[in-house]
């Protein structure tokens, strides 16, 4: 035995999972009814009807009493119209349709949202096929009512809600809520309260009205005072918009909001996925006929076709710049300055405008803040430095031997310069550290360095104790007395080491058969022949001080450069700050 | 990741927030950022804010295979967990523990009684937390199935299936794919790809096992002549690995597929990346699980008529190389070397042959593979 039968829908149940998990606020009741509204009249003229399309909001308010009414001049619905497709859930009128991509709404859901804010819905509704007009009543419980009118009314559509007392709905919140919804719509919305017309919506997107319009319109929605924008334009010309460049340095993980707009229907303005991720300089007003929203409307869709539009939209950034180069480089210039960081991270993805931006893009060097281009006039063999802490300790190196550095401590810089180093072949890119900087510098003449080199080896039996090897240069300025350099490595074997000596038998020996330990010296100290108190050291005799002299070097060369000292360089710190100040006394 | 100037506590700590939010623990590039930071710690002399980048070092170290240094920073945990234990986080130690402790024997260079010393000091810490049997069972399991001791291993795995589930650290999810690679070793390829059925069907994807596991599906399925499903295997399992880090078991079983297959130019591509590894730091189980399979590359690519290859090994010097490239002969004879004596340092350390015995085997194993000509 089987039967057929049909689900049984409980209303309330539907209206609270639309209010609890669709929709974001009951104020989407409106977006819905507009949306109707717009299609409606786009289906009455698919029909080739002559007529003024028209929407009109009347909010009528007496005592605690709110009541909206909601009319167009649409299509309308026949008697048969109003049983498929506002009794029966999920239908909708234009789903089947082959012209279905020039209406907005398509799920038939969008009338359940009245429910939100009213117990109880009246349609009434000419057709502009057939000559009845029909009054509809749908009410909370799940039942409706259906009538034929006899009075003649217009082609057309009318809405009735009356607004719950649990409802916050006034005037200027709905108002509002018209201004958001309906001033793209390409349909005159006039707004009454009480019968009295207060306000209408009816405007063109600002990219298509003037360059004043489009800043103002920018200004208006992000609260950001937006000086320059860029065109947007997906290959197939159904995505239009504007991106705002954000006056102001911005953070590489911000995920920027753009407003959103489908079919001229505001959607959401915390879309971030319409624009590509590094796209984090500008905020964008999207208007699109080729994505869709999801079933909230809230929300675009996430498939190829939005991939692709990203990708495009992308593009035309990219090509902006490009532009700009040429037509405004001040201007790329500024740009840059702001938001170097986000265009450092888009060139890195992108080999065609990295070739093409890299040039522009400014440094900290020890010259200052340099272009590479200005780098490149001075130079053509840039050492640049990827440590920040390095750069600093070789700043008055460089600055006093007339050596040009850059530092590449910071986000993205390493990368680029390897990435140049890679791709521009008319100049050397080298990546440097203290130790490398120092083996440039200038050695000592050889009867120098045999002068002193019993000296030397006195001076480093002081630093063996550290593991510190002990290199004598020339360089400026004079008043610097030497160069510290340790290791990433170095540190590395330093702490396995400590770790090892504070271990049991057990760990030591783990330690001991599967590390290995490279470095022979963990540090290195360049000392600088031209400073007066070294040549003075030099000069002297073999005394009792030179441990406490070399002693005192090398800690205090630790504690500039930030490393961290262990325990038995803290004794012998604390323990010749005693010996210095009782030789002050 | 921006290069923070940090000089305080708090930018240090927000820093560390930062990092644990936005760094990915494969990316090469965050070692030394974390590092950084360790000595900031240590400048700063902030004793927990140290353990907790240690903490994530030792993470870092475990996903990058950089096991040497795992095991160099892991006591200093420990060591501050026994002189505080209510100050730092303990159980988290010991979730770390685990992974010392599966390396330890993967080194001869650590004596059989380090190693049991080890095992101990490891089973007493996690009986006196409660961890329960099962979780200590399957350990122990590992422990002698690596060290050769295969009847006591077949003992430990009925102890650990009669074992309750442990109070801590077990996903229930992945709980036995702990016998693939014994499974794997022992040429128990039917068991294996059952075993595996649940990571081969993509639901289980946790704990690295889509990484570990694939490779050994694809590795049974060559054995067992079921290429199809080896050809999908290969390219899946390649997805979840980095030529640059020394994924050594792993490529291993790639690089033979290469060898079979006649793919010898992704083979030298795959060889020429992970040599160095294997060649500094690796353990030495995966060391010859990798040289074991590049002798039967080799052999097949001079099979093949190959007598040269150019490979880009700089400062490898044990086979000489002239300007056709190295000898293919010569090559395949230093793996043979490599094999044979990490093979004998393994089985002196465990005072066996298992090591030998198996080496053989899978020798002749894969010397008599072949891809069916058919789906060529």
């Amino acid at each position: 035995m089987s039967s057929n039968s049909l689900f049984q829908v409980d209303l309330n149940g539907i209206l609270k999972v639309l209010s609890d998990s669709l929709y974001s606020s009951y104020q989407v009741f409106i977006r819905e009814l507009l949306q109707n509204s717009v299609d409606a009249i786009n289906a009455r003229k698919h029909l080739g009807d002559a007529f003024t399309p028209a929407v009109t909001v009347n909010f009528m308010q007496s005592g605690d009493v709110r009541t909206i009414f909601v009319e167009d001049n649409g299509v309308g619905l026949t008697w048969t119209e109003v049983d498929e497709f506002l009794s029966r859930i999920g239908s909708s009128s234009k789903s089947g349709r082959q012209d279905r991509e020039s209406f907005i709404g398509q799920f038939g859901i969008g009338l359940l949202s009245c429910f939100m804010i009213s117990d109880e819905v009246i349609v009434i509704s000419k057709s502009a096929k057939k000559q009845e007009a029909v009054k509809w009543i749908g009410n909370i419980d799940g039942t409706y009512q259906k009538m034929q009118l006899e009075e003649e009314i217009p082609v057309g559509t009318s809405v009735y809600l009356r607004v719950k007392d649990s409802i916050k709905l006034d005037e200027n919140l709905l108002e509002s809520l018209l201004g958001r919804y309906g001033t793209y719509l390409n349909v005159p919305i006039r707004f009454f309260v009480n019968d009295q017309e207060k306000n209408n919506f009816q405007r063109d997107f600002p990219w298509r009205v003037s360059a004043d319009e489009v800043i103002s319109a920018g200004r208006s929605a992000f609260k950001e005072e937006f000086h320059q924008y860029i065109p947007l334009k997906d290959r197939s010309g159904k995505t239009t918009g504007v991106a705002y460049i954000i006056p102001r340095p911005t953070h590489t993980v911000a995920n920027n909001s753009h407003a959103i707009y489908i079919k001229n229907m505001f959607i959401t303005d915390h879309c971030t996925t319409i624009l590509p991720e590094w796209a984090f300089f500008v905020k964008a007003i999207i208007n699109s006929e080729n994505i869709s929203p999801t079933a909230s409307r809230e929300e675009i869709y996430k498939n190829q076709v939005l991939e692709d539009v990203r990708e495009e939209l992308g593009d035309c950034i990219k090509q902006f710049l490009i532009q700009l180069s040429e037509t405004d480089p001040t201007f790329l210039h500024h740009i840059i300055g702001i938001h170097g960081t986000a265009l450092k991270s888009l060139a890195l993805n992108d080999a065609v405008f990295f070739r093409f931006i890299s040039k522009w893009f400014s440094f900290p060097t020890s010259e200052g803040i340099l272009t590479l281009e200005e780098i490149k006039q001075q130079t053509k063999t840039i050492l640049y430095v990827p440590d920040l802490d390095e750069f600093k300790q070789l700043l008055p190196v460089a600055r006093g031997n007339g050596q040009l550095i850059v530092n590449t401590g910071y986000i993205y810089d390493t990368e680029i310069f390897n990435r140049l180093n890679e791709l521009d072949k008319t100049a050397i890119y080298q990546a440097i550290d203290v130790e490398f900087f120092g083996n440039i510098l200038k050695d000592l003449p050889l009867e120098e360095v045999d002068r002193y080199r019993e000296r030397l080896k006195q001076l480093q039996y002081h630093l063996d104790y550290f593991n510190c090897e002990l290199e004598m240069k020339e360089f400026s300025p004079d008043s610097l007395p030497m160069i510290f350099y340790m290791s990433q490595k170095s540190l590395i074997e330093r702490d396995v080491k400590t770790i090892q000596q504070e271990s049991d038998d057990l760990w030591s020996g783990i330690t001991d058969a599967v590390f290995s330990f490279e470095q022979a010296y963990h540090s290195k100290l360049f000392l600088n022949r031209n400073n007066p108190t070294i040549q003075k050291l030099l000069n002297q005799p073999t005394s009792s001080s030179d441990e406490l002299f070399m002693e005192t070097m090398y800690i205090n060369s630790m504690l500039l450069g930030h490393y961290p000292l262990n325990k038995k360089e803290m004794d012998i710190m604390n323990n010749n700050m005693e010996q210095l100040l009782n030789k002050i006394l | 990741m921006k290069q923070l100037p940090i000089t305080t506590e708090e930018e240090l700590e927000r820093a560390i927030i930062h990092f644990k939010e936005h760094a990915d623990y494969i990316s090469g590039y965050q070692e030394k950022i974390l590092e950084k930071y360790l000595w900031k710690a240590q400048e700063l002399k902030n004793i927990d804010l140290e353990f907790k980048i240690r903490t994530f070092l030792i993470s870092y170290y475990n996903n990058r295979h950089k096991f040497d240094k795992m095991f160099a920073a892991f006591p200093w945990l420990l060591q501050r967990c026994d002189e505080n234990l209510e100050r730092f986080d303990y159980k988290h130690v010991l979730w770390l523990y685990r992974l010392v402790v599966l390396m330890s024997k993967q080194y001869s260079a650590v004596p059989k009684a380090k190693v049991i010393e080890l095992f101990d000091d490891f089973e007493r810490r996690y009986r006196e937390m409660g961890i329960g049997e099962k979780m200590i069972s399957s350990y122990k399991f590992y422990f002698y199935a690596e060290m050769g001791e295969i009847e006591q291993a077949e003992k430990e795995y009925t102890v650990w299936q009669e074992a309750p589930y442990a109070v801590f650290f077990q996903c229930k999810k992945c709980d036995e794919l702990f016998l693939d690679s014994y499974f794997a070793a022992s040429g128990r390829y039917e068991e294996l790809l059952e075993l595996l059925q649940p990571v081969l069907d993509g639901s289980i994807t946790c704990h690295g096992n889509e990484r570990y596991g694939l490779h050994r599906a694809m590795l049974s399925c060559m054995m067992l002549g079921r290429w199809e499903e080896a050809n999908v295997y290969e390219v899946r399992s390649r997805q979840h690995l980095d030529q640059d880090v020394a994924y050594l078991y792993p490529f291993s079983s790639h690089l033979l597929y290469y060898g079979i297959t006649g793919a010898f130019e992704k083979g030298r591509i795959l060889f020429e990346k992970q040599l160095p590894h294997a060649r500094e730091t690796a353990p030495d189980m995966p060391r010859l699980k990798f040289f074991t399979a590049s002798q039967e590359f080799f052999r097949r690519l001079h099979q093949s008529g190959r007598t040269f290859v150019q490979l880009n090994l700089p400062g490898f010097t044990a086979v000489p190389a002239g300007a056709d490239g190295y000898e293919v002969a010569g090559l395949m004879k230093y793996c043979q070397n490599e094999m044979n004596r990490l093979a004998e340092a393994l089985d002196r350390r465990n005072e066996n042959d298992y090591f030998k015995n198996q080496t053989m085997l899978l020798v002749k194993r894969y010397a008599t593979t072949e891809r069916e000509p058919s789906k060529r």
